[in-house]
């Protein structure tokens, strides 16, 4: 067994008056693929968005309860910005910024203090050749990034993420806005990241969730019914809603 | 960061607070002096009242009012209804261009064109035509938009159902009423506040009757205003603060019910 | 049949209507160019030396040059002033200001667009004058006060156009940059790149309505024909002559002709800059837009 990166105990979640998520409890594993499951509504983007503290800038949120990173109660953090670049996201919809290729990864990169020429561009070719993009942009580095395909915006805001060297990356549905061949692009890619990096996806998509990943993690409603190895519990279902899941009757 | 915006906007908010209550407040009283509203100003606009300017101001709305709305709402309708593509993004370009020329030159234009050119003379109806020169373009940006808004499935359902043409556009107007409306009071509003072209076209500082017919000179509240301060001493001045208060109050009205046509339109 | 010719009517009229509306505009260029053809051609490039004395019997001058500089230099400066304050406003409305703050000052700012530049141009006589003469300027008229005159009328156009293209950022921009880690001033440097094209083009349309008004610097600058020294000099632009003059002039005259062309010079400027204007905002949409 790997180290525990993130440990959630007893979270509730709430937007105003409605709770969102009820009694979470939860552990998630370094350099392992989590997939979070669910029905839409389920709660489980607001989970993920609670892990970089993205909910922080909805008004009426509220949380209770405990998430640890490493043993440290991340709302206690102080340094947000350093915390977020440790854990960061990607998210459903590509987002590009509106600048070029090049400097949508580097913009990860400026904000956290790296602005000599030449490290910029190494990091920025590591991050690219990391997101398997290189090879398609290398000669339109100046070029707006929004431009580009669906697939591959996807797959710079990918490479974004990864030039700030996080510890962790949570994906927020990342394929749900993409065609077939794109998806199967970014799987392939997160399951070669999932070698150096913790990741953290949500997806509703049951094939997914088995293809890449190593555990998962099923919400209903905003709670947590099942979690665990994702080959034992595509196996052996213990809970109803999970089985009508896997054969697809909820989805 | 934060508190240095916060500073500037609060002193752009005190700034703007003055001018817009200095103006209302310092011209507010004379309202009330007998026959402000239905006396002729007299010696040398010092005493008297304002009934000249503002039948002119009147006349010269209607007058732009009848030329500009046709005419607009018919270009408007061609340029969303039945213009292809390419003519209607150059007409669209084309009224965003003329809407940025400054209104002196509307006004110059209207003096060559329609004072000299065509024989109308320094006249109520130069000056609302070179008015109106400019609100048209003006409405059409406007009220464009609120047709293009009007969902397509409105009017793909009309045509469908066998409708010609005009039914059809009918009927997209119809969905767009409180919008157009919207554009047309904005569009009278800002000819109302214009005195460069009338300046230039149509006013005289003084005269001592009513426009009886189109090619007569008029005497409006913009002009009279601008008379007034550059030209009479302090004894006359309050009649321009007076004309001053009101144009803004009326200002602010319109621009009141424009807010309200909108939210209804939400509702 | 009856149904095809009301069919065919109704779209000759309403284009009739566009043609008119179309054909306004080429009128205008037209016009104003032909009835300054005469002082082109007997004035020449003397049209650009600094002297303007029309009315002078023996040896007029028709020289725009030292008005064109003070216009230049007056929508310059009050430009900068107006880009600063209303860029500030705008960011504090979008990402600062409470509910109910920002409702005040956007109506307050919509009440004071509303205001007619007449008007505007009294209370610079009647209020900022008095205020200029007390604090000991020479004279009551001058650029400043036409110049803080002009910011009153365009800030709130500056503002709300900048504050509308701000609120149109889509919220995944600003929270893929704050997922990064990003600071305050780095995640407004994303909206600010995504809200470009409405800002430059505010930008450029409230020079373009300051270098092309003429009731306030008609009333406000002060009418002087020298080149602006200080801050409390009375100036005389462009836009003033033009306005002032042209009610008296006889038609026809080589006046009459001069001012034409210096109605050619703001024609033109407001053209170009429109031009400028779209030519920008499309090249930075490209950033936006795939």
């Amino acid at each position: 067994m790997s180290d525990v990166v993130f440990e959630i105990k007893d979270l509730y979640a709430f937007y105003d008056e409605h709770a969102a998520l009820q009694s979470i409890n939860l552990k998630i594993w370094e350099k392992r693929i989590t997939a979070i499951m669910g029905p839409s509504g389920c709660g489980k983007s607001t989970l993920l968005r609670c892990l970089n503290r993205l909910n922080d800038l909805i008004p009426g949120f509220s949380l209770k309860g405990q998430i640890l990173f490493r043993g440290q109660d991340i709302y206690q953090i102080k340094d947000l910005t350093e915390y977020r670049r440790r854990v960061t996201m990607v998210f459903q919809k590509p987002n590009p910024f509106p600048m070029s290729i090049f400097d949508n990864v580097a913009y990860g990169l400026r904000i956290h203090g790296i602005t000599k020429k030449s490290i910029l561009k190494d990091k920025v070719e590591q991050a690219l050749r990391m997101a398997a993009l290189w090879d398609e942009v290398k000669d339109k580095l100046k070029k707006p990034a929004v431009q580009l395909s669906g697939g591959q915006q996807q797959r710079l805001c990918i490479a974004r993420a990864l030039a700030v060297e996080p510890e962790v990356l949570l994906l927020d549905e990342p394929t749900s806005a993409l065609d077939p061949i794109a998806t199967t692009k970014i799987e392939r890619l997160l399951e070669e990241l999932a070698q150096q990096y913790t990741v953290v996806i949500v997806t509703h998509s049951m094939g997914q969730a088995l293809r890449i990943s190593d555990e998962v993690v099923f919400l209903y409603e905003g709670r947590l019914i099942e979690y665990g190895e994702t080959s034992t519990i595509a196996k052996t279902p213990k809970h109803e809603v999970t089985k009508q899941f896997l054969t697809g009757k909820i989805g | 960061m934060r508190w240095t915006l916060r500073i500037i906007s609060y002193g752009v908010f005190v700034v703007m607070l003055f001018v817009l209550v200095s103006i209302v407040v310092s011209g507010v009283p004379y309202f009330f002096r007998p026959g402000f509203f239905t006396a002729w100003p007299q010696r040398a606009m010092s005493e008297g009242g304002i009934f000249p300017m503002l039948i002119g101001s009147l006349m010269l709305m209607s007058l732009v009012f009848a030329i500009s709305v046709p005419v607009g709402l018919i270009g408007t309708i061609f340029l969303s209804e039945l213009a292809p593509r390419r003519i209607s993004m150059f007409l669209k370009s084309l009224a965003g261009t003329m809407n940025s020329v400054p209104s002196i030159v509307y006004g110059v234009f209207g003096l060559a064109f329609f004072s000299v050119k065509l024989g109308f003379g320094t006249s109520l109806l130069s000056a609302s035509l070179a008015l109106s020169t400019m609100s048209i373009p003006f409405f059409m940006n406007s009220a464009v938009e609120f047709l293009r808004a009007v969902p397509k499935e409105l009017r793909e359902g009309v045509i469908s159902l066998g409708a010609n043409k005009l039914q059809a556009t009918l009927m997209v107007l119809r969905a767009s009423k409180n919008g157009i409306l919207t554009s047309l009071m904005l569009t009278l509003g800002r000819a109302f506040s214009e005195t460069a072209p009338i300046l230039v076209t149509g006013a005289v500082f003084y005269s001592t009757k009513l426009p009886g017919k189109l090619t007569d000179p008029v005497m409006t509240l913009p002009t009279s205003i601008y008379a007034i301060v550059m030209n009479l001493g302090e004894r006359s001045q309050w009649m321009a603060k007076a004309m001053a208060s009101l144009m803004v109050l009326i200002m602010i009205a319109v621009y009141s019910l424009v807010q309200i046509t909108r939210r209804n339109k939400r509702e | 049949m009856m149904r095809k010719t009301v069919s065919f009517i109704f779209v000759s009229l309403t284009s009739l209507a566009a043609v008119i509306v179309a054909a306004a505009l080429f009128a205008i260029v037209f016009f104003i160019f032909t009835e300054s053809i005469r002082a082109i051609k007997e004035v020449g490039f003397g049209l650009f030396s600094p002297n303007w004395y029309p009315v002078w019997e023996t040896d007029p001058e028709f020289g725009v040059g030292t008005m064109l500089l003070n216009s230049l230099i007056l929508t310059v400066w009050t430009s900068v002033w107006v880009w600063t304050i209303g860029l500030s406003v705008a960011i504090y409305l979008h990402k600062y200001a409470l509910n109910k703050e920002r409702e005040v000052l956007l109506r307050i700012l919509e009440y004071v667009s509303g205001i007619p530049s007449v008007v505007l141009g009294l209370f610079g006589v009647l209020i900022l004058g008095n205020w200029f003469l007390r604090l000991g300027a020479w004279s009551a008229q001058n650029f400043l006060n036409a110049s803080i005159v002009l910011s009153v009328l365009t800030l709130p156009f500056m503002t709300s156009l900048t504050f509308q293209s701000l609120e149109k950022v889509p919220r995944q921009l600003v929270e893929g940059a704050i997922a990064l880690g990003a600071k305050d001033l780095a995640v407004m440097w994303i909206e600010l790149r995504y809200a470009a094209p409405g800002i430059v083009n505010a930008m450029l349309s409230v020079f373009n309505r300051i270098f092309g008004e003429t009731m306030i610097v008609l009333m406000v600058a002060g009418g002087a024909n020298l080149l602006v020294r200080s801050l409390l000099d009375p100036v005389r632009p462009l836009t003033a002559t033009l306005g002032s003059e042209i009610g008296e002039v006889a038609v026809g005259s080589l006046h009459y002709s001069a001012l034409f062309f210096i109605a050619f010079l703001v024609l033109s400027g407001s053209l170009i800059l429109n031009l400028l204007t779209n030519r920008i905002t499309r090249k930075l949409e490209r950033w936006i837009k795939g």
